[in-house]
């Protein structure tokens, strides 16, 4: 697992000065300003893409839904709520909630794992070089945290973001008692609190 | 459009479980504020991915897309109210008539031509008017249906996804209750609580897999949390805050009361609750009989 740079550590300062330029820009949308919308999507159809392709395996599908996410956000600008999520987490949420329903509709019941090696390596849709960096330095420092966490955790933490599973399910799926899965759960929501504690702190 | 506009954005489902789950291990109520910092955290997952490349075409057709849904809130935002549609009835005629081909109006301003084609003309045109009015009174009433049964759907589909929750939540705790060697411990109101209709049963299950709280008949009182204890000897350790949300209600934890407990309280506390019982004892339940078992 790769170790992180010093250089890729960035500053609580520039984490919130990002999440403030992110409302701020959620905030023109939602005043009619086209181009606060066009700078969201440089930044985040990209992650989102990922995410959802991650989830329901088709790009196209992931096509259509990235432009729905947007479109959405584009409709609910007004409705986004500083003090509920950042703006990251909000259209991450979107794109999540859309992405499972969409699986759950084709009835899918996909496995997660299989996904993870079955991802394609893409590029980068924006083109400036400050955001290619940033987006980069945050993949080593997930990944680096990710891996530190136990394949059992990490799995059932996968389930629940990437499926929409619930405990009770993930339990039933993988065979494994609900208590066992709620443990697992527990120690991977701790270690991840912790790990990126830094990255939150410039979010709220 | 409904398609979108109906979705709550924060909606996370199975994330707000997982968080509950933190936050009631730790014994604090789970609320949207308190589960805000976890839900940030696992809104990182997905920056973990490889960033993939959209074609260029799918932002041009979002903005396409975004320019027709403009231009027709446009449009319908245009739509006048009736006294005022009158006035724009005219001025879509004179539209009309302004653009309508140089034969016709040719037709209608050449004084050789019969003088009963001008009253036919402007008769038709009114009938016209007067249908489209009528159409866009039917579709405006139309819409507003539509929206009153979305918003009814709404309200059901997320009472049905609340039903759904508490079923989970029953069927796993009946199940976790149900296990052989599973003790069970009557929660009953004291003579001066305040939910004298309360009751409820605390279920201990065996090998140290913790406890199933079954509860029914606790209101919700604004500004106030419900708090288990475990009592022993000498003190009363929390077990953690609660709200019923007016429901049956159900809570499992995956470990043991302390060793020595010999009662089980539930008292009324101010938000976020206290480090020792203050408030009225609203359910008690007498473990005595389980001390070898816990």
């Amino acid at each position: 697992m790769s170790t992180i740079e010093p250089s890729a550590v960035r500053t609580e300062e520039e984490r919130k000065r990002r999440a403030a330029e992110d409302a701020a820009a959620l905030k023109r949308v939602a005043e009619g300003d086209d181009s606060a919308l066009s700078h969201l999507y440089d930044r985040y159809s990209g992650m989102l893409a990922a995410l959802v392709q991650r989830i329901v395996r088709d790009s196209s599908d992931a096509e259509e839904i990235v432009q729905k996410v947007f479109l959405q956000a584009w409709k609910q600008a007004d409705r986004y709520d500083v003090t509920r999520s950042s703006v990251s987490t909000w259209l991450v949420l979107i794109a999540r909630s859309r992405a499972i329903d969409l699986i759950r509709s084709r009835k899918v019941k996909d496995r997660t794992l299989e996904a993870v090696q079955q991802e394609k390596k893409g590029q980068y849709t924006s083109n400036e070089g400050g955001e290619r960096v940033w987006l980069d330095e945050r993949r080593k420092k997930l990944r680096a945290e990710m891996g530190k966490l136990p394949v059992e955790q990490r799995e059932i933490l996968e389930m629940a973001f990437f499926q929409g599973m619930t405990q009770r399910e993930i339990a039933e799926s993988t065979g494994t008692p609900l208590g066992t899965v709620k443990t697992r759960s527990l120690l991977a929501m701790k270690k991840m609190r912790l790990a990126l504690q830094d990255e939150v702190k410039g979010l709220l | 459009m409904s398609d979108s506009n109906h979705q709550d954005p924060y909606e996370a489902g199975s994330l707000d479980e997982l968080c509950d789950l933190l936050l009631e291990e730790e014994g604090v109520a789970p609320s949207e504020s308190a589960r805000r910092p976890l839900l940030e955290t696992l809104a990182m997952l997905p920056f973990e991915l490889e960033s993939v490349e959209l074609e260029a075409g799918v932002k041009e057709q979002l903005f396409d897309r975004i320019a027709s849904e403009r231009q027709a809130q446009g449009s319908a935002n245009a739509e006048a109210p009736p006294t005022a549609s009158v006035h724009s009835m005219a001025e879509h005629r004179s539209a009309i008539e302004t653009s309508t081909p140089a034969p016709m109006n040719a037709a209608v301003s050449t004084a050789s031509k019969p003088g009963w084609l001008l009253p036919i003309a402007a008769s038709l045109l009114l009938a016209i008017g007067s249908l489209a009015y009528f159409q866009r009174n039917e579709l405006q009433a139309q819409r507003a249906v539509n929206a009153q049964i979305q918003s009814q759907f709404d309200v059901v589909e997320s009472k049905l996804e609340a039903l759904e929750q508490d079923r989970d939540l029953a069927l796993t705790s009946l199940a976790q209750a149900s296990q052989p060697g599973t003790e069970a411990c009557a929660l009953k109101p004291r003579l001066a609580s305040t939910a004298p209709q309360a009751h409820g049963t605390i279920y201990f299950m065996p090998e140290g897999e913790g406890w199933v709280l079954s509860l029914d008949g606790l209101e919700d009182v604004p500004g106030k949390t419900y708090q288990l204890w475990f009592l022993n000897d000498e003190a009363a350790m929390s077990g953690g805050t609660f709200l019923t949300g007016n429901r049956p209600y159900m809570w499992t934890h995956d470990k043991m009361p302390p060793p020595g407990t010999r009662g089980v309280a539930i008292t009324l506390e101010v938000e976020g609750g206290a480090t020792a019982p203050t408030g009225p004892e609203v359910l008690f339940g007498d473990a005595e009989d389980m001390i070898s078992f816990l």
